[in-house]
């Protein structure tokens, strides 16, 4: 079965760590990150990834300008917006979106 | 009409990793539920007890804000920006994540359990700057009372801890068939009612120990306690945001 390939974005590099850590601790998920709006695009238009996590760091107006050109980029990749840092949130979050595109 | 949903403690999710019993009301870590994801800007209602000596290492959090209200035991925090508290029965603790901030907590006892109650909101504002409060309340305060222990940012001066969510908590503990009304301070927010210890009627219906239940559309909500000695926590939240 295909991993799942994430692409986590937070301008907090420990927690980004954290994030790409716990993700990658989870069968069949894999994830790398980035720390701001060039280097996500720059991920973007290099590679597909399934879903892309929005974490925290990036303001209001760069995080709409970034959901904009995700969907113009990759339409079929999911966007979630991570909240917690890492925490146990994660996987219930990525689980969500998954199970969204299900229903 | 009022819209309810009645959440039974024994419907939580639950891990226990020996040195945690954690049990949650909403979906959180392995325990997924699409629905119980959250109830209004409540997100997350742990119900954690940790082992002497043991608990969590340090760790992530960003934009979300985190209440703990420790039930028995003294709970040791530490984190990124410098504060080092104790909490124990009687205090509120409040943080707000925002940007990200890194913290631990820990059982400060080699003897004995600590038990608290972790509570996340999402904030009303992302990326705020981090911080931390706490306060002592008094227990006479609470007594045959709701006793206000988290107000928001904007209604600070109350003697709770305030956070970046217009959101309030009460907390009461009653005798035997004390009753009262609680009044929403906002059109259109919800109350999540959490029963800390007893037998509690909350509009009606009759809650035990642990059970949570969210009232919204409507304006109040009616409280008896059918048991002495019975703890109530109410969450009034923004149902959107």
């Amino acid at each position: 079965m295909k991993d799942l390939n994430i692409l986590a974005v937070c301008a907090h590099g420990e927690i980004l760590e954290t994030i790409v850590r716990l993700v990658n601790g989870h069968p069949g998920w894999r994830a790398v990150g980035a720390t701001d709006t060039e280097q996500t695009i720059r991920m973007l238009e290099a590679s597909e990834y399934d879903i892309i996590l929005l974490g925290s760091g990036l303001d209001a107006e760069s995080e709409v300008n970034l959901a904009g050109m995700c969907r113009k980029l990759r339409p079929q990749m999911k966007i979630v917006y991570h909240f917690g840092g890492g925490s146990g949130l994660l996987a219930n979050e990525i689980l969500g979106a998954l199970a969204a595109d299900n229903a | 009409m009022p819209n309810t949903i009645l959440h039974k403690a024994g419907t939580r999710g639950h891990a226990d990793h020996g040195w945690l019993n954690s049990y949650h009301s909403f979906s959180f870590a392995n325990y997924h539920d699409p629905a119980r994801v959250h109830f209004g800007a409540l997100r997350v209602l742990n119900d954690d007890t940790v082992a002497p000596g043991r608990g969590f290492g340090k760790h992530p959090h960003d934009n979300m804000e985190i209440i703990s209200i420790p039930l028995e035991g003294d709970l040791q925090h530490e984190d990124s920006m410098g504060n080092t508290a104790i909490i124990r029965n009687g205090d509120i603790q409040a943080m707000s994540a925002g940007t990200g901030i890194f913290h631990s907590e820990f059982n400060k006892n080699k003897d004995l359990p600590v038990k608290f109650l972790q509570i996340w909101l999402f904030p009303d504002k992302k990326n705020v700057a981090p911080r931390y409060s706490q306060v002592t309340l008094k227990a006479e305060d609470r007594h045959n009372r709701l006793q206000e222990i988290v107000s928001p940012e904007k209604t600070n001066g109350q003697p709770g801890v305030s956070i970046n969510q217009e959101a309030w908590f009460s907390m009461g503990k009653f005798d035997k068939d004390f009753t009262t009304e609680y009044q929403l301070k906002k059109k259109g927010d919800g109350v999540y009612a959490f029963v800390l210890k007893g037998d509690i009627e909350v509009q009606g219906e009759a809650l035990n120990e642990r059970d949570g239940f969210g009232i919204w559309n409507t304006d109040q909500i009616s409280v008896r306690a059918n048991s002495q000695d019975a703890e109530l926590l109410l969450m009034e939240v923004p149902m959107t945001f």
